[in-house]
């Protein structure tokens, strides 16, 4: 039944990509603007034969049939092609910032996941005063848009008191978490309120679940019931909403790196996608979808798996 | 698309998020900016550095091949990299380079000595066949230099000697000289350029020059990294800096906050909102020097309304450009007369007679909202309504465009601001079709050599890509041309400023303001000059510790 479903996905996320890559590649094609004449600007007279080169050499006149076929053909032959604003690799361009992205996102993941579950748990279990807080905390939390998280973090932390970095990526991993503890941190914020509250809400619909005032009644210990009972079946929802979390932050750090001067692939795609540097911006649209879908069909292969009412025979 | 909107709301909280820095972190806070004073060169330097990180607030570079280069990143970079035959100095007068000495047989003759004493990064040492090489590259297609317009004049360039450089030329050209100050003069070994090929000047490919420095290292989106050259020929610029890293901070509050706190240690070309923040702030030093920049908006063809002289004029009556260098350039521009800044010519031999043909010309008018009324009715254009661009995201094209618009309201104009993405507002430069719709673009231009020629041939010749509303006044053009075949400088500057009478009497563009520059030095560090001509010179050789000591 498994592989049935893996199959399935693997259809659809091959169908999906080839649909992204078409109007990804369509909407840059069809856009005014030319990205020759960015790399030729400045205080210089344009010079119209240097254009007619650059064209030449990146094929930048050819029909978008044609274009999108030569994409096509090279990315399955292993060549993500050539990126007209670096003269370099797209491969090699991605596979130099990808670790920050991926540190950055696993970062983030972390700082959401681990506290988000403590503390939607401590505030279902405590309830009263701690409930209230958690909740307004949270409420408040995710109202505040990332790029302003972005600045306020930056202003304070760095500028005021000098904690950490107010920009770039770092280098080892020491250098890495302290680099990118103040885009994390700002990456995070409105996901952590958001899992927290699921998290709270998930495990409270369990306390006043029929199976576990059962289980009370029967005299099993406290400590037994929220641990199998409460926190095991309340997993399921929390699971499935980090999960949207993680691919959901894959789309954000776009934002979050270009605000923290992070090179990563969110920065690269932002400024490729400026430059019309369409080799570049393709590859990143078909890396998003691709570990969005995966993470997705992982995360519904393991919500069933800790939870048997839910079958992946019925999701489509 | 996304990707835009994201790049606008970023500019438009950096200058949210430098205001707010300007108001909590200056304690006694100066609110009304204070008389600007300029400075050509900053206190010289005492002490050596281990390392220095350097921002380039207009992004990474595409290439550092000096044939290519010719905007602000790469150029910044690059100028302390490969030594040119000759140097522009930071009051934009010309020095001996890699060229000792030069001199002019005949009028079609240009001899270039070069020193005997330069090597390459290397080792090796550079000849004549080196300077050839580099600039006859040039002229190439395949090499895509920016710089091909300046070979137009050239019938040949050959080694004449080991360390001497002959070019012959079709017609004679005073302008020619002039370009050896930035890449287009630039010399690399001619082995490593054949070896390189089409990588010359990116992250994979290198460069082999002679300059202060080396290149390093280049981690695309990271950084550039040079090493300093102690066996650099010109004993008094052997840098004080070991090591330089350009960082590419293009967001105006990551910017500020990196400069404020010390992790970045200095930037050219800082922009207006960041320099608010810095201006009252203790971890370095804001200076002012004179630029060759203007700001100016100019007709995209011969229907726009401004394509009319009185309507540009009459446009130009209405702006208070007192208000508008105070509120959008923060005090730190001047009003200009023309659309070339003195800094080009004005220390230069022919100064007087540039200083003459400048004080000539009609005085930048004060508001007059009646007689613009007037020149408005009498041009009466067919329409009211004129379309300007700018590029996406620019908070000084916007606020100054903000400030035009409210200002021809009051004749009856009607302008329509229009963001365009960087590779639209790049790309009507070269793309007819890409102007349709618009009526007139907003633009920051810099005049590279010191030589305004060039700069006015680029909108009154009537083959030239940037002449969009087809102006065509022979005398002008036939001015111009005899003053670029003149190669007594001051005849030169005679008939250019004959020129200058003629064009400004009937071109219509409206100058805005001459911004100054605006570097910035973490108080750790000086030496680098203030002026614009940092842009082609090697301002990091001069970059030193203020303390004393090895810091």
């Amino acid at each position: 039944m498994i592989w049935r479903f893996v199959a399935r996905r693997t259809a659809m996320l091959v169908v999906t990509a080839l649909v992204a890559g078409i109007a990804v590649y369509g909407a840059l094609f069809v856009s005014p603007g030319d990205p020759a004449t960015l790399l030729i600007g400045g205080g210089k007279p344009p010079n119209p034969h240097l254009l007619a080169e650059i064209h030449r050499q990146y094929h930048l006149d050819d029909p978008f049939v044609q274009s999108y076929w030569r994409w096509l053909t090279g990315i399955l032959h292993g060549d993500a092609g050539q990126s007209l604003t670096y003269k370099d690799s797209v491969a090699h361009l991605i596979s130099q910032r990808i670790g920050n992205t991926v540190f950055l996102v696993g970062y983030a993941a972390f700082l959401i996941i681990v506290p988000a579950v403590a503390l939607g748990s401590l505030a279902a279990l405590r309830g009263g005063v701690t409930d209230s807080l958690v909740t307004v905390l949270t409420t408040a939390l995710m109202a505040v848009p990332t790029f302003v998280m972005s600045v306020l973090l930056i202003w304070w932390l760095s500028v005021r008191w000098g904690w950490f970095p107010a920009y770039g990526a770092g280098t080892g991993f020491t250098g890495r978490l302290e680099h990118l503890t103040l885009p994390a941190l700002a990456l995070a914020a409105s996901w952590l309120a958001y899992v927290t509250q699921v998290t709270r809400s998930a495990v409270r619909a369990e306390l006043g679940s029929e199976h576990v005032q059962t289980a009370r009644g029967r005299g099993i210990p406290e400590r037994y019931v929220i641990r199998k009972h409460v926190l095991r079946n309340a997993s399921g929802p929390i699971f499935s909403v980090s999960g949207v979390a993680v691919a959901g932050l894959i789309a954000g750090c776009s934002v979050v790196e270009q605000a923290f001067g992070v090179n990563g692939v969110g920065a690269l795609l932002i400024q490729s996608a400026a430059k019309q540097d369409l080799a570049v911006v393709q590859a990143l649209a078909l890396i998003t979808v691709v570990v969005f879908v995966a993470v997705n069909t992982l995360v519904d292969v393991v919500t069933a798996a800790l939870d048997h009412r839910v079958s992946l025979e019925a999701r489509p | 698309m996304h990707a835009p909107r994201t790049a606008r709301t970023a500019g438009a909280l950096a200058a949210l998020f430098a205001l707010s820095a300007c108001s909590s972190g200056g304690g006694a806070s100066t609110a009304a900016p204070k008389a600007v004073r300029l400075t050509t060169t900053t206190p010289a330097a005492t002490g050596t550095l281990d390392s220095v990180t350097w921002n380039l607030p207009m992004g990474e570079p595409t290439t550092l091949d000096p044939a290519k280069v010719g905007d602000y990143s790469p150029s910044t970079v690059e100028s302390n990299l490969c030594d040119p035959l000759l140097r522009l100095q930071p009051d934009y007068t010309l020095a001996p380079g890699l060229a000792k000495a030069w001199h002019r047989p005949d009028p079609k003759t240009l001899v270039l000595d070069l020193r005997d004493d330069v090597r390459f990064w290397n080792g090796h040492a550079m000849t004549a066949k080196d300077v050839v090489a580099s600039l006859t590259r040039q002229g190439r297609p395949a090499t895509q230099s920016v710089n091909t317009q300046v070979l137009a004049t050239v019938a040949g360039i050959t080694a004449t000697g080991e360390h001497q450089v002959t070019v012959r030329f079709k017609a004679p050209d005073e302008l020619f000289l002039k370009y050896l100050v930035n890449g287009f003069g630039a010399v690399s070994e001619a082995a490593y350029l054949k070896k390189a090929g089409a990588a010359y000047g990116t992250a994979k490919g290198g460069l082999m020059c002679t300059g202060p420095f080396e290149l390093s290292d280049w981690k695309p989106g990271e950084s550039v990294t040079m090493v300093r050259n102690s066996a650099y020929w010109d004993a008094s610029l052997r840098p004080r800096a070991k090591k330089v890293t350009f960082r590419f901070v293009t967001d105006n509050g990551t910017l500020t906050s990196a400069l404020l706190s010390g992790q970045i240690d200095g930037s050219y070309e800082i922009p207006a909102t960041v320099a608010k923040a810095l201006r009252s702030s203790d971890a370095g030093t804001l200076y002012h020097g004179p630029s060759a920049q203007t700001v100016f908006i100019s007709p995209t063809g011969p229907s726009s309304p401004l394509a009319d002289h009185r309507v540009t004029e009459a446009l130009s009556l209405v702006l208070d450009r007192d208000a508008l260098v105070k509120n959008v350039f923060d005090g730190a521009a001047q009003k200009l007369k023309t659309f070339i800044p003195s800094l080009v010519w004005q220390n230069g031999e022919a100064a007087g007679v540039y200083a003459k043909g400048y004080d000539a010309l009609p005085a930048v008018p004060d508001v007059d909202v009646a007689r613009a009324k007037k020149l408005v009715d009498r041009a009466a254009p067919k329409r009211r309504t004129v379309t300007v661009a700018m590029g996406a995201g620019d908070q000084q094209s916007l606020q100054t465009l903000t400030f035009v618009q409210a200002a021809a309201r009051k004749i009856g104009l009607k302008i329509v601001i229009k963001q365009l993405q960087p590779t639209q507002m790049s790309g009507l430069f070269y793309d007819p079709s890409l102007r349709e719709g618009l009526d007139a673009t907003m633009a920051l231009g810099y005049v590279e050599i010191p030589d305004p020629l060039s700069y006015a041939q680029m909108f009154t010749a009537p083959a030239s890509p940037m002449n969009w509303i087809h102006y065509d006044n022979k005398r002008v053009t036939s001015l111009l041309a005899r003053a670029q075949a003149a190669l007594d400088p001051k005849e030169s500057a005679s008939l250019f400023t004959r020129a200058q009478a003629l064009y400004s009497k009937d071109l219509p563009i409206v100058p805005i303001a001459a911004p100054y520059e605006r570097l910035f030095l973490n108080k750790r560090l000086s030496g680098a000059p203030a002026s614009f001509a940092y842009i082609n010179m090697p301002w990091a050789a001069r970059l030193g510790a203020t303390g004393g000591a090895t810091s």
